[in-house]
């Protein structure tokens, strides 16, 4: 008798701690079935959804436009629009810009946002984020009225609207009470936004539900909704977001109807769904792969060096070894991608995919140069993508007789080299998605790896910042994207990269730009 | 007895000390960033630096690792930057899916064993015993994964049966629950299964071969009596030890079926926290597991 009891006493306790693994509400896991819930999956898995200090795709795929709004969004061409307000006034020389804000917007939590929520979050945002700061000269908004606000500069700032627009530090709106109860760590534990779909649930390392915000109130004209902005109607009820690591475990997912759509996904998977009639596949413009010279320590630190390392690269072989078929890439000379047309130069694409392994040897000895010291590529494993270019990188050195080693490893010491020892590699190789001026592309910034310090680079930067109207900041980039080519290669930029997303056939308007965009989805009837 | 368990637990304390310096350190001294991670690919140094700042990174080892011991003697694991939640609710939270896992694979292995066992025994050296051999030995040859990833293409890919990967605790009820946890639990259980054959094969032989049983046959008991009552009785001693050892091996093992499955348990949870640096998640894991096995050793 005694062994029955404590038997069942066993099982009782185990079943009690398998029933912790979960919530106790239903319909609320990644699993849901027969209801009409749109179901995502991340690249990655991300928790942090403090997108003003999570730069990281995956965090602005969760939140960005659906809980979060700004001031100004990005329509398909990158072109800043109105969104938490109803347009702006600029003085000529583009130092003081004057907001009208939407009235009755309310913040999930019921508030309605104010100018003090504004204010508290622009600036919060430009004292977190240095290129904010750069842009602004550390000037902060103010309050004009209960409907108005305003930056005033001492620099011109053409482009402060491109870059709340777009940049990956985003400017979201958010009740000032949130800011004021963050603590040590900067980052918001509140996540009360303005947008359409409002945060239920962060289930650790499993999903992220989202459920419709009944009091939000679409800006726009129904049906008029272009890459980032427009009118919001989110059909959908309930979005859940399910953070699954294994990519076979995401393919067969979306193969049985668990998951309704997801991006990121190797290129090998893209066959088995471009020809079923069950899923969809929306290819687009992504990124451009590009490797980032060390240019604060070792060989690269020369210009004369990268000149001779670019000469031998054929950016061609690098990109189909990459991705396997000349469907997903396009060879670019630009840094700025085609679409924008006011930034889009082929200056210095004469220096672009030479594969010139002769003019290499001949740039580097002229360098100084002894063709012994191995040149050091980093690369993260976790990206099969950057580690097949690395491995084409150096096979293409060494047919020019440069010795090449790879430094590969995890992702998260990839970044603690990356950024911390630069005494340890050359060169690194990852990608960028679009910027709407060139100042913001990261690669040529002062304080991020790879370290673009260069006097020339800089100023002209700072020019194209202070620049006035768009064609005299075009110009400058046109000179300095020649200068970069062909004098400093701070970096190389390999092409432009396609990604895909895929989803059900069921599911109707998805947008595609950077990231899935979902708040206009909804079921197939 | 009294005196047994303080001395266990007074020598518990030196290791345990030992054992969280060792983790810490290891921890600290692998390359690695979490205030890197947390802000993205795309943050500056300077922002990067910050945060390190702000979250006490950039304070000495020392004073780390005392603030942190300081917390584990009051039970504060501390708590995740990644997953803003404590470590101990963490550490609740994910215990709950491998448990489940475990329990289901182990029973589902012996149930598929010890009747595939006596079969063999009943018919050794013929067709069937040869078939039930051939079969312990792929479950033992096999990997989890790969047997989790055909399964997924033949019972939820092709055939639409059971779902692909996913996690339903039992407060949403047992048939959701066993239904997700189906073929995780066969693709764990499979392997260890293979083995309990073996030894229930081997245990009924020997058995069978005994003086006892010849006895029973002579005095006419039916053949399902002789096995059941008088064989497998006897024989359980050992397929017994082997299925409570199994318990272990299964729960080890559950890491990479997790991930195959996408089972939000201890396993990945700990790959997810090195792979992001969560300090405060894999220091708590380790330190965990050790003071079981120092407390089961």
């Amino acid at each position: 008798m005694k062994r029955c009891i404590a038997i069942v006493l066993a099982l009782i306790m185990a079943f009690s701690l398998c029933a912790c693994g979960g919530s106790s509400e239903k319909n609320d896991t990644p699993a849901a079935e027969a209801s009409r819930v749109l179901h995502l999956v991340p690249a990655n898995v991300t928790t942090n959804l403090d997108i003003m200090s999570n730069t990281s795709d995956e965090a602005s795929l969760v939140a960005s436009g659906s809980i979060f709004e700004q001031l100004v969004s990005a329509d398909a061409d990158y072109k800043p629009v109105p969104e938490l307000c109803t347009g702006w006034d600029v003085n000529d020389d583009s130092t003081e810009y004057v907001y009208h804000l939407r009235e009755g917007v309310k913040f999930h939590n019921g508030e309605t946002m104010t100018a003090e929520d504004v204010v508290a979050s622009m600036n919060r945002w430009i004292d977190g984020v240095e290129t904010a700061a750069n842009f602004t000269g550390g000037a902060h908004f103010e309050k004009v009225d209960d409907a108005t606000v305003r930056i005033v500069m001492e620099q011109p700032c053409a482009y402060l609207n491109n870059l709340m627009a777009s940049y990956a530090n985003r400017p979201i709106i958010v009740p000032k009470s949130c800011i004021d109860s963050i603590g040590d760590t900067g980052l918001l534990t509140e996540f009360i936004g303005t947008g359409p779909y409002k945060l239920a649930e962060i289930k650790e390392d499993q999903y992220i539900r989202l459920e419709k915000n009944p009091d939000y109130v679409p800006y726009g004209t129904p049906g008029d909704f272009s890459g980032w902005a427009g009118y919001k109607s989110a059909p959908i009820e309930t979005v859940v977001f399910d953070l699954v690591g294994d990519e076979s475990t995401i393919i067969s997912g979306l193969q049985t109807g668990l998951y309704n759509a997801c991006s990121g996904i190797g290129y090998d998977s893209f066959e088995l769904f471009a020809d079923n009639d069950d899923f969809d596949v929306t290819t687009s413009d992504a990124e451009m792969p590009m490797m980032i010279f060390n240019k604060k320590a070792g060989l690269a630190s020369d210009a004369a060096f990268r000149r001779g390392i670019n000469a031998a690269l054929n950016s061609d072989e690098m990109l189909y070894g990459a991705y396997g078929s000349r469907d997903f890439y396009t060879l670019c000379s630009s840094y700025m991608f085609p679409s924008q047309e006011l930034w889009y130069t082929e200056a210095g694409s004469e220096f672009y995919n030479q594969a010139d392994a002769a003019k290499a040897k001949e740039l580097l000895t002229e360098a100084g140069y002894d063709f012994t010291e191995p040149f050091k590529l980093l690369v993260a494993s976790d990206s099969a993508d950057f580690y097949n270019m690395a491995v084409v990188v150096k096979a293409q050195l060494e047919a020019a007789g440069i010795p090449c080693e790879l430094m590969t490893y995890d992702w998260s010491t990839f970044v603690e080299i990356r950024n911390n020892e630069p005494e340890k590699y050359n060169a690194f190789i990852t990608s960028f998605s679009p910027k709407t001026v060139p100042s913001m592309n990261l690669y040529l910034s002062t304080g991020w790896a790879g370290w673009c310090t260069d006097e020339r680079i800089q100023n002209d930067l700072t020019a194209i910042n202070l620049s006035t109207n768009s064609e005299e900041g075009a110009a400058i980039w046109e000179t300095l994207q020649e200068y970069m080519w062909s004098e400093n290669v701070p970096v190389v930029n390999f092409g432009i990269q396609k990604s895909f997303m895929i989803n059900t056939a069921d599911v109707e308007n998805l947008g595609y730009m950077e990231r899935i965009v979902y708040v206009n989805a909804s079921f197939a009837e | 007895m009294k005196k047994y368990i303080i001395k266990r637990l007074l020598t518990l304390i030196p290791v345990l000390i030992l054992v969280s310096l060792v983790i810490f350190m290891l921890v600290h001294l692998t390359p690695g960033d979490p205030a890197a991670m947390l802000l993205g690919d795309q943050a500056k140094d300077a922002e990067i630096a910050a945060l390190r700042e702000k979250m006490g990174f950039n304070d000495p080892l020392p004073v780390q690792y005392f603030r942190w011991l300081g917390g584990v003697l009051r039970g504060d694991l501390g708590e995740s930057v990644f997953i803003n939640d404590s470590m101990s609710h963490i550490l609740l939270e994910h215990m709950g899916p491998p448990l489940a896992l475990t329990c289901f694979a182990l029973v589902l292995a012996a149930l598929f064993a010890v009747p595939l066992g006596i079969l063999a025994a009943k018919s050794r050296g013929r067709l069937p015993d040869s078939i039930v051999s051939v079969t312990s030995m792929v479950g033992i040859s096999m990997p989890s994964f790969l047997l989790g990833l055909l399964l997924i293409l033949l019972f939820a890919v092709k055939l639409k049966w059971l779902p692909a990967s996913g996690y339903v605790p039992i407060s949403q009820g047992w048939g959701k629950h066993l239904k997700y946890l189906t073929m995780p639990a066969i693709a764990l259980g499979f392997i260890e299964s293979g083995l309990m054959i073996r030894m229930t094969r081997s245990a009924m032989l020997e058995v069978l071969d005994s003086d006892y049983i010849r006895a029973a046959r002579a005095k006419g008991v039916s053949l399902f009596t002789l096995f059941t009552k008088h064989a497998l009785r006897n024989a359980l001693i050992p397929i017994v030890t082997v299925i409570g050892q199994s318990f272990m091996v299964l729960l080890a093992g559950a890491t990479v079926v997790e991930t195959v499955f996408n089972i939000p348990g201890l396993g990945q949870l700990t790959v997810n926290s090195v792979l992001r640096r969560d300090y405060e998640v894999i220091q708590a894991i380790v330190l965990l597991i050790s003071v079981t096995m120092c407390s089961s050793a």
